[in-house]
C-alpha cells in the first residue's frame, strides 16, 4: 500500500506538472483577453497527431520533434485568435468567446476524424517503454521527461513575461487591459502572441499527453474538461494558482484510485473542484472579481 | 397581442399538428421530431441561459437525469409500453427539477465565468456518476425502456405529438416569463446584476428559481427522447454536444427572446439531422457543423429576431420620413 | 425638525488607506444637505457605507433613529433609501418603463401596486421630461438622459432620503439647471436630498446646509455662505496651491 501510495503521489506530481503547463496556457489566455478557449482540449490532441505524424511518417524522435511543433503550433494559435476570437464584439465577450472555440474544436476534431479516422494511437519511443525503478516502484523514464519539459518551458514563460518587454507587455495586458491600451500597448498584437503562446502550450503538452496515453479525436472532450476545472480551481488568470491545482488535483485523483478504487478516482477530481468553490467561489488563489462582467 | 401575431400563431400550430399526417415517410417524422424536441430544449435553456445572461453549459445533466429518471421508474414498476408511459414524462420533469436546487445552488454562487466552467464541471460529474452507480444506472450498460406497441409507420407520431406538447409548454412557460415581473427582474440582473441588487431585486432567489424551471423543462425532452430510443447509455443521456447545440440555436434566433430559440431550432436541427444522415464521415459533418457556428456568430450576433426587429424598425422609419 | 439620516463616528480603511475616520454629521429631514470635500476625502466612500455597497469598520448609522448599519443594499433600499451612482447606470437593454419597473422589488408589497402602476410611471418619466421616450432602449440614450432616468428609478420607490452622487458632473448647463430644479420641487413635496458634489456654484444655489470633509473626516459644517468663507475650508481645497505661490513670491 505504501509505495502504491507513494507511485501515487509521484504520478500526480508528474503529470500534474505537464498539465499545469497546459493550463497555464489557458489561464494565461483569459489573464490577457479575457477569454475561455475550449478549444485548449483539442489543441493538445492536434499536437499530439502533430508529433505522431513526425514520428511514424519521418521517424523524428517525439522531443525532437516539439523544434517543429511547437512552433507550428504557435502560428496555428496566432491564426485562431486572428481569424475568429479577434472580431467578436466586446459585449457578452467572454460568452461568445465559448461558443466561438467550441465551435473551432469541433472543426479541428472533425478535421482530425477526416485526417485519421477514430483509431486510437499513441506515440512510442525509448523512454515510454522503459521505467527507472525508484522508491520500489517502476517509473517509465517519458514522465520524468515529459514534467523536465514542463518545469523548463514554464520557467521559460516566467522568464519571458517578466522579463521582456514584449512579455512585460502581456503581464501589464493581464492587470489592466484599458490601462495597456492607454500606455500604448498594441493589444491586438499581444492577444495574438498570448494565444500563440497558448497553442504552443499544447503542443508540448499534447507530445506527453501522447506518449503517456492512447488517443483519438474525442480525447478532447475530457482533456478539456480537465484543463477548466484545474484553471477554476486554481483561480482564472493565476498562472501560479494552475500550477498548484494541476498537481494537487492530480495527486488527490491518483490517491483516490489507491485508497478507494480508480471507477471513483476522475469523480473525485471534478469533485475537489466543487468541494473548493464551495468554500472559495473564485478558486484557491483568484482575485474577488473587480472586472465588470 | 396583435391579431397578426395571434394568426401566425394559430397557423403555425396548426402545421405542426398536420405534419405527420402529410408527411407520413417515417424518416421526415424522425427529423420532425428531434426538430421539435430541440425546439422545447432549446426554449428551455433560453428561459434561464438566455434571460438571465448566465450561459449555463451543463443544461444535459438535467437531460439525463429525465432519462435516467424514466428508465428507472418503468423498470421498477413492470410497466409496458404505450401511451400511459408519457404521463410519467412530466414526473421525470420534476425529478431533474429536484437535481437542479443544489446544482444551481452551487453553480450560482461564483461569477460569470466560473459559472459557466462549473456548469462543464458538474456535467462531467453526471456523466461519470452514470458510468460508475452501477445499482441507479446500470453503468455502460445501460438500461432498457419497455418497447411500446407501435407499428412502423406511425411509431414517429407518437413521440412527435409528445414533444411537440412539450415544446408548447416550454414556449409558453418562456412567454409568460418574458411577460412577467420575474422576467424583467432576470432581464435586468442580465444587463447589471450590481445595480439590480441595489434596487433590491433578490438576485440570488431569482436566478435560481430560473434555472430550476430550465432543469423541469429539460428534464421532460430528455425523458421523452430516453422513450424514443428505448434506451438509456451514459454517453447518450449525457451528451458533451448537447448544450453547445441548444446554446447556438437559442443564440442564432436570439438570445433573451420568446421566439428566438424556436426559430434557431427549426433552422439548425433539420440541418443537422440532414447531416448525420447523408455523412456517415463522421468528421465531415463536425467540420460543417462547427463552421455554421463560427458563421453564425461571426454574421449575425444579435440572432435572426432582434436581427429582424431592428431591420423593421429601420424600414418603418425611413418609410414615416 | 428632526435628524433623518445620521452619521456618527464612522470609520473606513482600505488595507492601509484611511477612507473615514471618526466621521459624524446628519441630515435633517425635509432639506437638501450639501456634502463637498477635494477629491479623495471620503465623499464616495461615505455615500458607499450609508447605502450598504460597504461595511463600516466602526461607528453607526441611523436612520430615523433605526440603526441601519451594516444592512444589505436591499435592505436600505426598502427602508427608504435611494442613491445615483457617479457612473450613471441604467438598464441598457431594457425601455425606460421596464427601468423604472424594476424596482419594485425593492418596496413593501402593500405598496408596491400603487407605486409602479403605468399611470405613476409615466408620470415620473414626465418629470424629468423624458415620457415620449417611455418604451424606448435606455441604452439609446445619451449621457445626460440616462442621468434622468437613474433619477427617475429612484423616484419611483418613493424614497424619503435621496442620495445623490454628482449629479451635475459630465453633464450641459441647461440639464444642471434642470435637475436643480427638479431636485426643489421634490423636496418642496417631502424629500430629503443629500448631494455630493463639485461643482460649487449648484451646490451654493440649491442646499440649505453644506457639510465639508478632508481626509476621512466633517471639517466644517453650515450655511453656504457661511462654509464658502471659512478659513478652514479654503485651506483644504487650496492649501497646495498656496504654498507654490509662496514659494513662487521667495525666489523672485
Amino acid at each position: 500500500m505504501g509505495t502504491e501510495l507513494a507511485k501515487a503521489v509521484v504520478d500526480g506530481v508528474l503529470t500534474g506538472g505537464v498539465y499545469a503547463l497546459m493550463a497555464a496556457g489557458l489561464t494565461l489566455i483569459f489573464g490577457v483577453m479575457e477569454i475561455i478557449n475550449i478549444a485548449q482540449g483539442v489543441m493538445v490532441i492536434l499536437g499530439a497527431y502533430l508529433s505522431y505524424t513526425l514520428q511514424v511518417h519521418a521517424g523524428i524522435d517525439p522531443f525532437v520533434g516539439l523544434l517543429i511543433t511547437i512552433p507550428v503550433m504557435f502560428l496555428i494559435g496566432m491564426a485562431i485568435e486572428w481569424g475568429f476570437i479577434r472580431r467578436l464584439a466586446s459585449r457578452d465577450r467572454t460568452a461568445l468567446s465559448i461558443l466561438a472555440t467550441f465551435a473551432v474544436a469541433i472543426v479541428i476534431e472533425g478535421v482530425l476524424t477526416q485526417a485519421y479516422s477514430a483509431d486510437l494511437r499513441s506515440l512510442n519511443a525509448w523512454y515510454v517503454e522503459r521505467s527507472v525503478h525508484v522508491l520500489g516502484f517502476y517509473l517509465p523514464y517519458i514522465y520524468l521527461f515529459g514534467f523536465a519539459l514542463a518545469v523548463v518551458l514554464l520557467g521559460a514563460l516566467y522568464l519571458f513575461v517578466y522579463r521582456t518587454r514584449t512579455g512585460y507587455s502581456i503581464g501589464a495586458s493581464m492587470q489592466n487591459r484599458a490601462g495597456a491600451q492607454l500606455i500604448g500597448i498594441d493589444i491586438d498584437r499581444v492577444s495574438a502572441i498570448t494565444f500563440g503562446i497558448g497553442a504552443a502550450a499544447t503542443a508540448a503538452g499534447g507530445m506527453v499527453y501522447g506518449a503517456t496515453n492512447t488517443f483519438n479525436p474525442d480525447s478532447g472532450y475530457d482533456l478539456i474538461s480537465r484543463l477548466l476545472v484545474i484553471v477554476v480551481l486554481g483561480g482564472l488568470g493565476s498562472i501560479g494558482g494552475a500550477l498548484v491545482a494541476a498537481v494537487l488535483a492530480l495527486v488527490i485523483e491518483d490517491m483516490t484510485a489507491v485508497l478507494w478504487s480508480p471507477v471513483w478516482s476522475s469523480t473525485m477530481f471534478f469533485a475537489v473542484l466543487v468541494l473548493v468553490l464551495v468554500v472559495r467561489p473564485t478558486g484557491l488563489f483568484g482575485q474577488q472579481a473587480v472586472r465588470a462582467q | 397581442m396583435k391579431v397578426a401575431t395571434r394568426s401566425v400563431i394559430v397557423l403555425a400550430l396548426a402545421c405542426a399538428i398536420a405534419f405527420p399526417f402529410v408527411f407520413r415517410n417515417p424518416a421526415t417524422t424522425s427529423i420532425a421530431f428531434f426538430t421539435v424536441l430541440y425546439v422545447a430544449a432549446a426554449s428551455a435553456w433560453n428561459v434561464f441561459s438566455g434571460y438571465s445572461g448566465y450561459m449555463a453549459l451543463g443544461n444535459a445533466v438535467f437531460y439525463g437525469s429525465g432519462a435516467y429518471f424514466i428508465a428507472n421508474v418503468t423498470n421498477h414498476l413492470n410497466l409496458s409500453g404505450g401511451v400511459g408511459i408519457f404521463a410519467w414524462v412530466p414526473v421525470a420533469g420534476l425529478f431533474s427539477g429536484i437535481v437542479a436546487i443544489p446544482v444551481g445552488w452551487l453553480a450560482l454562487r461564483t461569477r460569470r465565468h466560473t459559472f459557466v466552467v462549473i456548469t462543464i464541471a458538474i456535467f462531467f460529474i453526471f456523466q461519470l456518476l452514470a458510468y460508475n452507480l452501477q445499482s441507479v444506472t446500470n453503468g455502460s450498460a445501460g438500461m432498457q425502456l419497455p418497447l411500446p406497441p407501435w407499428i412502423a409507420a406511425t411509431y414517429n407520431d407518437y413521440f412527435y405529438f409528445a414533444a411537440l406538447i412539450a415544446a408548447v409548454i416550454a414556449i409558453l412557460v418562456s412567454w409568460l416569463v418574458r411577460r412577467s415581473h420575474f422576467g424583467l427582474q432576470l432581464l435586468a440582473i442580465r444587463d447589471d446584476e450590481d445595480r439590480a441588487r441595489g434596487l433590491g431585486v433578490h438576485t440570488e432567489r431569482v436566478k435560481l428559481m430560473a434555472f430550476v424551471l430550465s432543469g423541469v423543462l429539460t428534464g421532460m425532452c430528455g425523458a421523452i427522447y430516453a422513450y424514443y430510443l428505448g434506451s438509456v447509455y451514459p454517453p447518450f443521456a449525457f451528451e458533451a454536444i448537447f448544450d453547445l447545440t441548444v446554446a447556438l440555436m437559442a443564440f442564432l434566433g436570439g438570445l433573451g427572446t420568446v421566439s428566438g430559440p424556436v426559430i434557431g431550432a427549426l433552422l439548425i436541427e433539420p440541418f443537422q439531422q440532414y447531416l448525420t444522415q447523408q455523412f456517415t464521415a463522421a468528421g465531415l459533418s463536425l467540420i460543417l457543423f462547427g463552421a455554421l457556428f463560427l458563421i453564425v456568430i461571426g454574421f449575425l450576433p444579435q440572432g435572426i429576431v432582434p436581427s429582424a426587429e431592428a431591420l423593421l424598425k429601420r424600414v418603418k422609419e425611413a418609410r414615416t420620413r | 425638525m428632526t435628524a433623518l439620516l445620521e452619521f456618527q463616528g464612522v470609520t473606513k480603511s482600505f488595507g492601509g488607506l484611511r477612507a473615514l475616520d471618526g466621521c459624524s454629521f446628519e441630515v435633517e429631514e425635509g432639506s437638501i444637505v450639501g456634502l463637498i470635500g477635494p477629491n479623495g476625502s471620503g465623499k464616495t466612500t461615505m455615500f458607499n457605507v450609508v447605502t450598504g455597497y460597504e461595511r463600516a469598520d466602526a461607528g453607526s448609522i441611523l436612520l430615523a433613529g433605526n440603526e441601519i448599519t451594516g444592512a444589505s443594499p436591499g435592505r436600505i433600499c426598502e427602508l427608504g433609501v435611494g442613491r445615483t451612482f457617479q457612473l450613471t447606470r441604467v438598464f441598457a437593454r431594457l425601455t425606460l418603463l421596464e427601468n423604472l419597473r424594476v424596482g419594485r422589488a425593492g418596496v413593501p408589497r402593500a405598496r408596491r401596486q400603487e407605486l409602479f402602476s403605468d399611470g405613476r410611471c409615466m408620470q415620473l418619466l414626465d418629470f424629468v421630461g423624458l415620457a415620449e421616450s417611455a418604451r424606448v432602449q435606455a441604452g439609446t440614450l445619451s449621457y445626460g438622459q440616462r442621468k434622468l432616468v437613474e433619477l427617475a428609478m429612484i423616484l419611483a420607490q418613493d424614497p424619503r432620503v435621496v442620495l445623490l452622487d454628482e449629479p451635475a458632473g459630465g453633464i450641459n448647463p441647461l440639464l444642471i439647471t434642470q435637475i436643480g430644479e427638479r431636485i426643489r420641487e421634490l423636496n418642496r413635496r417631502g424629500v430629503t436630498f443629500l448631494v455630493v458634489e463639485h461643482n460649487m456654484e449648484f451646490v451654493m444655489g440649491l442646499c440649505d446646509i453644506v457639510w465639508v470633509m478632508e481626509r476621512g473626516t466633517v471639517i466644517a459644517h453650515g450655511e453656504p455662505e457661511q462654509v464658502r468663507s471659512d478659513p478652514r475650508v479654503l485651506d483644504a481645497y487650496l492649501g497646495g496651491a498656496l504654498d507654490e505661490d509662496e514659494q513662487e513670491e521667495a525666489t523672485r
